[in-house]
């Protein structure tokens, strides 16, 4: 069943002779419970697409339709709203508060839900046993990991049991090991829980988790490619479209590798 | 590229940058204005401005310029402390200190070049209106015209030049220091537990402090001797600058961290961050908060005793001057017939027959029977008085006795029954008197004390000294001429009267002593004004109370600008860490309104506090005028503190949508 419909988006940043065509004229749908990457090289207008898509921005032109709502037509408040309710997001930079501990940044989103204590204390319970973090709970944020960190963002982006997971460039900061462990999880998310996810990265290696992958350049889709369960082959089709994309070096990529 | 370094500074602090600016010009706008008008040559024709207005107003002018310049020099350190990572950043980039000490100079520089211009620019538009408010306040009947004299703008230059020169180079130097590698300063850091242990130290301490003042005005309202209470308001000052530091500094943020960690509180919507914060910005701003409240607490308390002061002197001006002309009989009949020629409308016309005699009358202070003059005058003259006048003494019928005594501290006390009999010359003793303060033809016609007996009393007291005194009141003015003072003025000198003490009372006798202006006065000799009249006094009341007015309004006002914008700034200058965890918030999914409703909370957290705290400082403005002026300071304590909380609030709300457009603009 289709989840995400993205008509003929568009988005422009500055004024006048200034102006960057972010996006141009984008389309795509995306199932319910699907994997999507979103790839592309740097400036070519993932986070825009994925920030659109997550209603935290306005498309110029363009309608962007969730479960048959136009997001484009609703208030800021609304949107907020559902934001909250339906979505979870994990940024690069973790985006987590250094002023609250570990279980605290965990349960934001419930608490500012006004979710009742008992809800919040299975749920905790829940994403402490699906992603192993139970003894960092009262630990302060400083003194995380990169992994550790982008685990607790995890968490807290799950916490709510979203329908649809929004992750942009997840594994950036995270070393190899780091990234495996979260891509895992969130493969495993996706699986057990059903969850849609759409997630922006340049990485070739964090793409292959992905069910199916979509490629844009200058703003618009250029092609895309769907995972047919070999995680190595669909690997290599990812490497073999970057190339085709940006020539090889664009990626760090080598063109005889 | 520097100058690019300098304009981006600039603009990205504009909005803080224009609160500076702004607070910074109307104090210079204030100060010029002064300047101008102390040398303003329309107002070198207003009597008594040479002999002493002008001395004060230049006072002012310079207190006023000390505290600008301590205000201007502390506030601009907050830019620098604001761009300190980007300093940073430009050394580890390679530039030298001295490069980067140069450029917030110039950053400086400009500020005050802005700031200097925008306050003189605004002295040449508003010196006539700021002229003519004074003009007004004063009563002076005079057109007060624009006047920018060289010196006046010599002097401000140079102060332009000196000031700004000065400011900048402090803010070269906080660079340069910022950038010293070893500049880490030893700072006391206290764990949390010891902050909450002083925390409850200085909130107990606050409370003592409530508590004691609490005796301390009932016993303001028994004594008359402000030494006796001066101790204990020394003591309750001090509680309260100890007490509300600590508060700040452990009581409040324990408070937070109780209410984080009940979850009934912190689990709800933004509360969960918003105690966090909150406490953190607190702890942040302890020093200013602190300095806000008790500069604010001072202030409150400088306005109430102004505001009491001013209440006095027109108090004692009407107690002075009842009448628009006063006169015994020496003089009544001459200024009766010159009223009648020169057509003064007269009101009304008021007589009461006096007699002089000698009185044994109990002295509080020293605790002992004194002899005295008194002046008696009988109950029926006493009540066909005016109102206004019987109104201000305590209520008696035909058969009390009522005392009206000069001692200033007696002139606003609450009138109780005196404690101590008076005896008369002659006659029985009398054991009950009531206390007044208002004289019926004015204190300066009365010498010492003013006794209203009954009228079968009158008629039996013997005495060789009597008088009538005589009171006008007119439709307008009284038209007497200058001359006409002048002439009687020559004719009637006042006379002199001696308490001639003798080993008691009814040995001591009066006695008439020739009056001459250079003889020495000794205690019980007495002098009899022939006439007193109001319009003498009127001028230099007017405008002394005129001049106070105008630069107590003024100085509020600069004081409230300066405190205001000294908690806006705190509030809008944010770090790039309190910035972070806005963004962060914002991309969490919280709401505008729920983001609305944090910024909201900090602002009137840091608002609310100061105004609490200064209220409940300035009840010691209420004790010490309660003694000392023997008044209860409770209407002009009211009044002045609902102004103040007013006018906070609309900082407090002004600030509040400038906050929040800066964190608006900052997270989207």
């Amino acid at each position: 069943m289709v989840q995400i419909i993205v008509k003929n988006v568009a988005k422009d940043f500055g004024k006048k002779k200034n102006a960057v065509h972010a996006l141009k004229d984008i389309s795509l749908e995306v199932e319910q419970g699907e994997f999507l990457g979103i790839m592309g090289p740097s400036g070519a207008g993932k986070t825009t697409l994925l920030d659109i898509i997550s209603s935290n921005d306005r498309p110029d032109h363009g309608q962007v339709l969730i479960d048959d709502i136009d997001m484009t037509q609703q208030h800021d408040r609304e949107l907020a709203k559902y934001r909250r309710r339906k979505m979870g997001f994990i940024y690069q930079s973790f985006e987590l508060l250094d002023s609250l501990n570990v279980q605290e940044n965990i349960i934001l989103p419930l608490v500012l839900n006004h979710a009742p204590k008992k809800l919040i204390k299975q749920r905790v319970e829940h994403m402490n046993d699906l992603l192993n973090i139970s003894e960092l709970k009262n630990r302060s944020i400083d003194d995380l990991s990169l992994g550790q960190k982008q685990l607790i963002a995890a968490a807290r982006a799950l916490i709510n049991n979203p329908e649809i997971l929004f992750a942009d460039e997840p594994t950036g900061s995270l070393d190899s090991k780091s990234a495996t462990v979260l891509l895992n999880y969130m493969q495993m998310i996706n699986q057990r829980e059903k969850t849609t996810i759409l997630m922006a990265t340049h990485d070739a290696f964090t793409a292959s988790y992905c069910s199916r992958v979509i490629f844009i350049k200058d703003g618009s889709v250029f092609s895309e490619i769907v995972n047919s369960g070999q995680r190595t082959d669909f690997f290599e089709q990812v490497i073999n479209m970057q190339r085709t994309i940006g020539g090889g070096s664009y990626f760090n990529v080598p063109e005889n590798n | 590229m520097y100058l690019k370094i300098i304009r981006r500074g600039l603009y990205n602090f504009r909005d803080s940058y224009l609160i500076y600016i702004l607070s910074c010009s109307f104090a210079i706008t204030v100060l010029s204005v002064l300047a101008t008008i102390v040398d303003d040559p329309s107002l070198q024709m207003v009597r008594n401005w040479h002999a002493n207005l002008k001395s004060l107003m230049q006072g002012m002018m310079f207190i006023f310029a000390f505290f600008t310049f301590i205000y201007m020099i502390y506030v601009g350190g907050f830019f620098v402390k604001q761009q300190r990572q980007e300093f940073m950043t430009y050394e580890k980039l390679g530039m030298s200190r001295h490069i980067v000490a140069v450029i917030a100079f110039i950053q400086t520089f400009i500020v005050q070049i802005v700031a200097w211009l925008i306050g003189m620019l605004v002295a040449v538009i508003l010196q006539k209106f700021f002229g003519m408010l004074l003009v007004y306040l004063m009563h002076v009947r005079m057109e007060f015209r624009f006047h920018f004299s060289m010196v006046a703008f010599h002097m401000m230059f140079q102060f332009f030049i000196t000031s700004a020169l000065i400011f900048s180079l402090v803010n070269a130097l906080r660079v340069y220091w910022m950038q010293r590698k070893n500049s880490k300063r030893t700072r006391l850091h206290l764990n949390d537990f010891c902050k909450s242990l002083l925390g409850i130290l200085g909130a107990m301490l606050f409370l003592i402090g409530m508590f004691v003042s609490i005796p301390l005005i009932q016993e303001s309202k028994q004594t008359n001797v402000l030494d006796e209470i001066l101790p204990g308001v020394m003591v309750v000052m001090l509680l309260f600058l100890v007490g509300s530091y600590l508060i700040y500094y452990g009581f409040l943020p324990l408070v937070l961290k109780i209410l984080e960690k009940i979850k009934t509180f912190s689990y709800r919507g933004t509360n969960l961050f918003a105690y966090k914060y909150l406490r953190k910005r607190l702890v942040q701003n302890t020093s200013i908060i602190w300095f806000v409240t008790e500069l604010s607490a001072l202030a409150l308390t400088i306005l109430i005793f102004c505001f009491m002061g001013y209440q006095i002197v027109h108090s004692d001006y009407s107690n002075s001057y009842p009448f628009e002309i006063s006169a015994n009989q020496n003089t009544a009949k001459e200024i009766r017939n010159e009223l009648n020629s020169n057509g003064s409308k007269v009101k009304k016309e008021y007589s009461s027959p006096v007699k002089k005699t000698i009185g044994q009358i109990y002295n509080q202070n020293t605790g002992d029977y004194e002899q005295r003059l008194v002046m008696a005058m009988p109950y029926s003259s006493y009540r066909n008085m005016p109102k206004m006048i019987r109104k201000n003494n305590p209520k008696i019928n035909s058969h009390q006795f009522l005392e009206i005594r000069g001692n200033p501290q007696t002139l606003y006390t609450k009138y109780r029954d005196a404690k101590s009999s008076v005896i008369i010359q002659n006659q029985q003793t009398i054991n009950k008197v009531k206390i007044g303060a208002f004289y019926p033809f004015g204190s300066a016609m009365f010498s010492e004390i003013a006794m209203v007996v009954p009228d079968e009393y009158f008629a039996k007291l013997p005495t060789k000294f009597s008088d009538t005194f005589y009171g006008w009141d007119f439709h307008g003015s009284d038209k007497l001429s200058h001359k006409f003072i002048k002439k009687i003025d020559k004719k009637n000198n006042p006379n002199s009267i001696r308490v001639k003490v003798g080993s008691n009372i009814e040995k001591s006798s009066l006695q008439e002593i020739p009056n001459s202006e250079d003889r020495d006065w000794h205690t019980n000799e007495y002098n009899q004004v022939p006439y007193v009249r109001q319009a003498n006094a009127r001028i230099q009341i007017r405008q002394l109370t005129g001049i106070f007015i105008f630069l107590i309004f003024i100085f509020s006002i600069a004081l409230l600008i300066a405190l205001g914008s000294l908690l806006t700034l705190k509030v809008l200058l944010k770090d790039d860490y309190e910035w972070r965890q806005l963004k962060t918030l914002k991309k969490v999914g919280l709401t505008e309104n729920e983001l609305k409703q944090i910024v909201r909370r900090e602002t009137s957290f840091l608002f609310t506090i100061p105004i609490i705290f200064a209220l409940a400082q300035s009840v010691i403005a209420a004790i010490v005028i309660n003694v000392a002026l023997k008044q209860s300071s409770l209407l002009s304590f009211g009044m002045i503190g609902l102004a103040y909380i007013a006018l906070y609030g609309l900082v407090g709300i002004l600030t509040f949508h400038l906050s929040w457009r800066s964190v608006k603009q900052r997270i989207n």
